[in-house]
């Protein structure tokens, strides 16, 4: 079974075809990264695939149509956008997150809930920050948060949107570490975009480029 | 004191409590969204609404709700399928509302007093029949909140990612547009369909100065906003004002001051 298995797929925003008939299949277990040049629809793919865009064609993950799939087994990073929380959410409320999508709107937030979050705060470097407001961090930080979010809610597959985007140097690196460690302990299937070459990590083992709509093995 | 024993007065407070505390939840909800057209979108479709009640001879508070609540479900689905930010439809929406109000206005022989009256909203004449409204919208808005309040707080966190959580953002963040609708429309009578908007806008925005959690937020903007419609009444009563205009004068004094102040303490430190 594939994590992920794309046929035909094309999307259309605001009258303009982003993408169109993509084939992809993507193996469970695996660390993918999708490159290409801005504006060739890799942030679209990455949506599409998390749900978050209409699309026509097939999208299977895990085996079950993306329509009827669990959400809770899809984990999503978004581009750094920490200069755009208005939120005062602390930073443990906002990994949380994560939880109630998992528990559901009856389940209340338990001991166990608290205990998952505070080792995703723990193994994501920002145990630190925990009571820190969201809007007040660095955008390295603000990507950790986005990856221990994902963590306390378990996914299989877990797609990040350029995850670098905006961040130094010291923190790219950092945020490598910590996929590369999560990756690792957690087994699950990893789908990243990135139009920056050096942003790819090197335990990365299938790396695609798309253009022109068309997906390539490089 | 006789303003205590003053049937008018006293029902014009309860009716302003009513307005203070729902505007205090809407207002941070339209903060935290960053959508503050909304307040104004939705205050000149309760107008143009109203008026179009006055015109055809029906209650013009129902109107009102009516065009409100048809104006947010245009909002959300016309932004998505449009691929513009929903601030772009609140935009274009007020325009035309105001517009149409204006036709209808030119053309049905309202007379201006009645207009202006629904612009800036008169609590002295509303009914009792207004404030059961006024409650029963404000009772809507607790038991919608404590319902849903993880799944409104993912939302107001982050659209995209509540979404991809499995979160139902769309069902949470249309209910919220409703929800406002029914708000400005019902305090068309208390307010006033375009001074509505400044009590949905000023309050969590003061608050948010002060504001180190989610919860002080929302205490701290029904705080201000209630503040602000009682203080608003009071000033009404005693120097023969407007009360809709003191009410949205008090708040933005409150703006000014929470400004001012957080300005200070950040000096100091």
């Amino acid at each position: 079974m594939f994590a992920a298995e794309i046929k035909n797929l094309s999307v259309v925003l605001s009258g303009k075809t982003i993408l169109k008939n993509i084939n992809l299949k993507i193996e469970d277990g695996s660390f993918t990264v999708i490159t290409g040049a801005n504006g060739t629809g890799k942030s679209t793919l990455i949506k599409t695939l998390c749900g978050l865009q209409k699309y026509s064609g097939a999208v299977k993950i895990l085996g079950r149509d993306l329509k009827k799939t669990d959400r809770s087994v899809i984990g999503y990073v978004p581009q750094n956008n920490v200069s755009e929380r208005t939120c005062p959410l602390s930073v443990f409320e906002a990994v949380s997150i994560g939880r109630h999508a998992k528990n559901g709107l009856l389940k209340k937030f338990s001991e166990k809930d608290g205990k998952i979050v505070r080792n995703a705060l723990k193994i994501s470097g920002i145990e630190n920050i925990k009571d820190s407001l969201v809007g007040k961090i660095s955008g390295g930080q603000s990507q950790k948060i986005s990856i221990a979010r994902v963590i306390v809610q378990r996914p299989r597959i877990i797609f990040l949107d350029e995850p670098q985007a905006g961040l130094d140097m010291e923190s790219k690196k950092d945020f490598l570490n910590l996929t590369e460690r999560l990756y690792k302990k957690f087994k699950f299937t990893c789908v990243m975009v990135t139009h920056d070459l050096d942003d790819i990590p090197s335990f990365c083992k299938k790396i695609l480029k798309l253009e022109n709509s068309e997906i390539s093995e490089t | 004191m006789g303003f205590l024993t003053d049937y008018f007065f006293i029902k014009a407070f309860i009716a302003l409590l009513f307005t203070g505390l729902a505007c205090g939840i809407i207002g941070t909800w339209v903060y935290l969204l960053n959508i503050p057209f909304v307040g104004v979108a939705m205050a000149h479709a309760a107008f143009a609404g109203a008026i179009l009640g006055l015109s055809v001879g029906i209650n013009p508070v129902l109107s009102a709700a009516l065009l409100c609540v048809a104006s947010s479900f245009f909002i959300g689905p016309a932004a998505e399928k449009g691929g513009f930010s929903p601030n772009i439809f609140m935009g274009i929406l007020f325009s035309f509302m105001l517009a149409l109000a204006f036709l209808l206005i030119a053309k049905t022989g309202i007379s201006s007093y009645e207009a202006l009256s629904l612009m800036w909203g008169n609590v002295l004449i509303v009914s009792v029949k207004d404030i059961y409204f006024l409650a029963a919208v404000t009772f809507v808005i607790f038991a919608f909140f404590l319902v849903f309040k993880k799944w409104i707080t993912a939302v107001v966190y982050d659209r995209e990612v509540a979404l991809a959580c499995g979160i139902p953002e769309k069902f949470i963040f249309y209910s919220l547009l409703i929800l406002c609708a029914l708000t400005v429309s019902f305090n068309i009578r208390t307010v006033g369909g375009l001074l509505i908007y400044g009590l949905i806008t000023i309050p969590p925005a003061a608050a948010s100065r002060f504001a180190n959690n989610l919860s002080s937020l929302y205490v701290l903007s029904s705080i201000f906003s209630v503040f602000s419609c009682a203080a608003g009444l009071f000033a009404s009563y005693f120097f023969d004002l407007p009360v809709g205009a003191s009410v949205i004068i008090i708040a933005s004094v409150i703006f000014a001051l929470s400004f001012l102040l957080k300005k200070m303490i950040a000096g100091k430190q």
